[in-house]
């Protein structure tokens, strides 16, 4: 099954176009990264599924629903690139992760005592939750990236979009995090769609490699994708990667 | 205590309660989404719907009514053009500020006799709110009251990140349109009491102090809302008693309570760091 589908996707800024002829779909279950160098529309790409922006033609199906019926935006867990808060907005760490509830329990509804279950959770598998009660302000920036992903995760989505979530988090936590994808797909059947510049890691872990520069260059396997001569098409010159 | 037993006073200081607690808890949304210039642009709008009223005689009980369905065009409009222009916000501001400000001033040029009232509109007055304005003031208060108990986790969401907000299925238009029509009326009502100049400011400085203070985003809602009351009612009774403007008191009572707590915080950090300094 689709749960993300892009059918003849056109996108320009007035004088640009950005991405061109964008046709693919995530499957439901798998671990989806799209790669692509600086600029190349990933972002771009993932504010059209989302619905921030409008593509000047084409179709974005979710769950199979054109974008402007959809209503189960719950089923989305989004962790945009560098996520900030406003400047300076006054936080706890479990406050802002509290805002992934948000969606799933409706307008005009309060928390409940699941919703900060569900919120304590999230933090625990960011490995935050000793932090909880501290305002976000006072957290480093990678430990603010992971709030960011505990807020996605705290309303419990059957998609993860996730936009270089690596940008920020040290050596040490990013292999933590990306067992944490790998275990909640695999134990809770979560689709993972990551946006990655780290294209030396993400291949030991994604089941299928989209990459896109403009248009949709190559995809497959990370063994099919990730050749040098693929990747030189891609970025433009010589890269090594793992794999 | 003797000012309770002016009916005036009592009035006066009920519509301060009201203002008091309505303006800093629309402000908090206000000075997170780093918007403060708003209300004061919604202010000057009202003005020149009070001038307007004046000129084309509108009776005295129907007044604020009518200054309130002006400020209330006045912030459809300048949204729109928010969304429309090309204009970046705080000139977009500016703008309209300034079109209120001479649109009222020409206004009250031209209904005569105007002179004394202006005043009381630009700094407050204790002695301007009627029976029926009081009766205008209580609904508006209840009307924004009951939108923040049950919107303010939404608010909160989307004044801290729109787009994820967006993403998470919250109508963000809608809300925001419905919140700067709440600013608007709140600002048309509170200009009896603080007046035009200084309505932004009771919206603004209570929530400053608080984020000096507060750690959470609870705790700056509750303390504002503490804050714009106590320098409300604390304001209108000096300015009862010592014969001044009512705005100008209650926004500089606001104000001791920000430079005090600012003062205090400073000393704290200072001395914080100096102890963890010496004792790691
Ligand atoms: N608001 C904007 N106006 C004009 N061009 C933009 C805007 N935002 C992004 N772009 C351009 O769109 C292209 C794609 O951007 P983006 O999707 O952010 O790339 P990526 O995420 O792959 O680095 C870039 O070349 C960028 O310069
Ligand atoms: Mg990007």
């Amino acid at each position: 099954m689709k749960v993300i589908e892009l059918q003849n996707i056109y996108f320009s800024y007035s004088d640009r176009v950005i991405l061109e002829d964008i046709n693919l779909a995530v499957e439901k279950g798998e671990y989806l990264a799209l790669i692509g160098p600086n600029g190349s529309g990933k972002t771009t790409l993932v504010k059209l599924i989302l619905g921030l922006m409008e593509p000047v033609c084409g179709k974005v199906l979710v769950f199979g629903t054109p974008l402007k019926q959809f209503k189960d935006w719950h089923r989305l867990g989004y962790v945009p690139q560098r996520a900030v808060l406003n400047n300076g907005f006054p936080v706890t760490v479990r406050e802002a992760a509290a805002a992934g509830r948000f969606g799933r329990i409706g307008l005009c509804r309060k928390l409940k005592r699941e919703d900060w279950e569900a919120v304590e959770e999230a933090l625990e598998m960011v490995g935050l939750l000793s932090l909880q009660h501290k305002p976000l302000l006072e957290l480093s920036g990678g430990q603010q990236q992971r709030v960011f992903i505990a807020r996605a995760l705290a309303g419990h989505p059957d998609i993860l979009i996730l936009d270089e979530p690596q940008v920020g988090l040290d050596d040490r936590y990013l292999y933590d995090f990306y067992c944490l994808l790998k275990q909640l797909k695999k134990e809770r059947a979560i689709t993972i769609f990551i946006v990655s510049h780290d294209i030396g890691e993400i291949g030991s872990w994604a089941d299928r490699i989209i990459c896109l520069n403009k248009k949709v260059l190559y995809q497959g396997t990370p063994r099919e994708v990730l050749n040098p001569a693929k990747l030189k098409d891609v970025y433009g010159m010589n890269l090594y990667a793992a794999n | 205590m003797d000012m309770l037993h002016y009916d005036f006073m009592i009035r006066a200081l009920f519509a301060g309660l009201i203002t008091g607690l309505i303006c800093p808890a629309l402000g908090v949304f206000l000075v997170l989404r780093r918007y403060s210039f708003m209300a004061d642009t919604l202010a000057h709008i009202s003005l020149a719907g009070v001038a307007f009223g004046l000129l084309i005689g509108v009776a005295a009980e129907f007044s604020l009514l009518f200054t309130l369905g002006v400020a209330t065009v006045g912030a459809l409009i300048a949204d729109y053009l928010r969304v429309r222009s090309r204009l970046s916000a705080d000139a977009l501001l500016a703008l309209v500020m300034s079109a209120g400000l001479a649109l009222a001033v020409v206004f009250f040029g031209l209904s005569r006799g105007g002179a004394l009232d202006i005043t009381s509109y630009l700094f407050g007055s204790l002695m301007t709110v009627s029976a029926a304005d009081l009766w205008l003031i209580l609904i508006v208060g209840t009307i924004v009251l009951l939108f923040l108990i049950f919107m303010a986790k939404e608010m909160y969401f989307i004044c801290s990140d729109e787009e994820a907000a967006r993403v998470s299925g919250l109508p963000v238009d809608l809300l925001n349109r419905i919140f700067i029509l709440l600013v608007a009326m709140t600002v048309a009502v509170s200009l009896r009491v603080v007046g035009t100049l200084l309505v932004g400011a009771l919206m603004v400085i209570p929530v400053l102090t608080s984020l000096i203070v507060g750690r959470s985003f609870r705790q700056v809602v509750y303390l504002s809302l503490a804050l714009g009351v106590l320098s409300s009612l604390l304001g209108l009774t000096a300015s009862y008693q010592f014969g001044l403007a009512a705005g100008g008191c209650v926004v500089l009572v606001a104000l001791a309570f920000f430079i005090v707590s600012y003062g205090i915080k400073q000393l704290f950090t200072l001395f914080k760091k100096r102890w963890v300094v010496k004792n790691g």
